[in-house]
């Protein structure tokens, strides 16, 4: 059994011991969801997880099994996380594909696809999170991405720095689409 | 010395209904093909209205119809056979476009299909008023002020319709009584079949204003509120052959344009 353990009874945080790491998936680069730590850690965080951050209640020693419950009762918290890294990850892939032509970036068009596709699974219990990730999904599974000049392509990097910190609200995400719209970029089309 | 008279906006455009969904189709650049770019851009709160009621509750219920069936194949082919479009109004044009939505954001995976129809849907909605301002009769209405966001939002929303099918106007009718005794009055004008059915419910409502709580006849006359509620001086923008009609018993101007496929 894989066991977290905390670090002292009644403490915040607990470090992970002796955790299995999922293959690393070839596709996109990234971990499987059940490793957290890598996760966090990668953006600097320390190697530790908040668990009452998550979930109330003492953090003791927690199975797999209910690690993935809680996985599907994310917190608004660790979802903010999710999308701030997202966010990062994304706006870097497509910064880079705005210095080349279509036919150069496909790297970077594929990469920021899989990174949609990958966070989509933390960003779908925020329903805001969940819309603007399945706007951005419809810009890139479908053939508007071949049709965005480096002007609206760096139209979208900017709009999505309004969610750099993570935060996703309703009137946000509105904005996002309106400025979309503005910018001449329908999904729908 | 005396205060400047107030200009008449001659170059204020109203989108109409079918224009809106329209635009849904072909985006920023149909509206920058056809209109100019000092325009002043309206729409009708009544045009959100049916807008919300037509389009909006179709796609709601085929989200539905998604999320209930086992894969989103399913529901493209059962879409067309078994569920029509709410609204009596621009039937065609709404299920055109939900099809073609659907298709595009089409995904064999059924939870990225409908992550990526909540999104369609949404942007929809969010982006009805963009560079718009809405104006006219109706922005009361409890349909036109809900706050549609996302699927949490779908439920209250179709309970509301559901429970409220017709929309008050009595009080938008008393109002312009003037107008819908000219319509009346051009009688031999609405000869032509296609119209017909339009007089003789706004005939009936002239008769009794209690016939607009009848749903066919409340429905039936969205094009008669438009070409009414839009202000003197603008020009109407759509593709609806009966403003032809309906704005040459006004007196209004009106441009129609060719729906492209």
């Amino acid at each position: 059994m894989i066991t977290l353990e905390a670090k002292g009874a009644g403490t915040r945080s607990i470090s992970v011991k002796d955790i299995e790491k999922e293959p690393v998936d070839a596709r996109t680069g990234f971990r499987e969801e059940a490793d957290f730590s890598s996760d966090v850690s990668e953006r600097g965080t320390p190697d530790s997880i908040q668990l009452d951050s998550f979930r109330g209640g003492k953090p003791e020693f927690i199975s797999k099994q209910t690690l993935s419950e809680f996985a599907s009762i994310y917190s608004l918290s660790f979802i903010q996380h999710k999308t701030k890294e997202l966010v990062v990850k994304l706006t870097d892939q497509m910064n880079k594909w705005a210095e080349l032509d279509v036919e150069d970036a496909l790297i970077y068009v594929k990469k920021s696809k899989d990174l949609l596709d990958h966070y989509s699974k933390y960003t779908d219990y925020s329903e805001e999170a969940r819309v603007l990730v399945g706007t951005l999904q419809l810009i890139f599974d479908g053939d508007t991405w071949e049709k965005l000049s480096k002007t609206q392509l760096l139209s979208i990097v900017q709009e999505l720095k309004r969610f750099k910190d993570g935060e996703v609200n309703r009137a946000a995400v509105v904005m996002f689409s309106k400025q979309l719209l503005r910018a001449g970029i329908n999904p729908l089309s | 010395m005396g205060s400047k008279p107030k200009k008449i906006k001659e170059n204020r455009v109203i989108f109409d209904t079918s224009f809106q969904v329209e635009r849904l189709k072909h985006g920023k650049d149909f509206v920058a093909r056809n209109i100019g770019p000092k325009e002043e851009k309206r729409s009708l709160f009544f045009v959100l209205y049916e807008f919300k009621t037509g389009f909006l509750r179709s796609a709601f219920d085929y989200y539905c119809l998604v999320s209930v069936l086992a894969s989103p194949a399913d529901a493209l082919a059962k879409w067309s056979d078994r569920f029509a479009p709410r609204e009596l109004k621009n039937i065609m044009l709404i299920e055109s476009v939900i099809k073609r939505i659907s298709e595009k954001v089409f995904d064999n995976d059924k939870k990225t299909h409908l992550r990526k129809l909540e999104a369609a849907i949404n942007f929809t909605i969010s982006t009805f008023d963009t560079d718009l301002e809405l104006m006219g009769d109706f922005s009361g209405d409890e349909i036109v002020r809900f706050e549609v966001f996302g699927e949490s939002s779908y439920q209250a929303f179709i309970e509301l319709h559901n429970s409220r099918k017709a929309l008050p106007q009595k009080a938008f009718w008393e109002r312009n009584r003037i107008h819908l005794d000219k319509f009346i009055e051009s009688k031999k004008l609405f000869s032509d079949q296609k119209y017909e059915k339009m007089f003789d419910k706004l005939n009936s409502v002239k008769i009794d204003i209690n016939k607009l709580d009848n749903i066919n006849v409340n429905r039936g006359i969205g094009d008669a509120i438009i070409s009414v509620d839009s202000p003197k001086g603008g020009t109407i923008v759509t593709t609806d052959k009966i403003y032809d009609l309906l704005c040459g018993i006004l007196d209004k101007n009106k441009v129609r344009l060719i729906a492209k496929t």
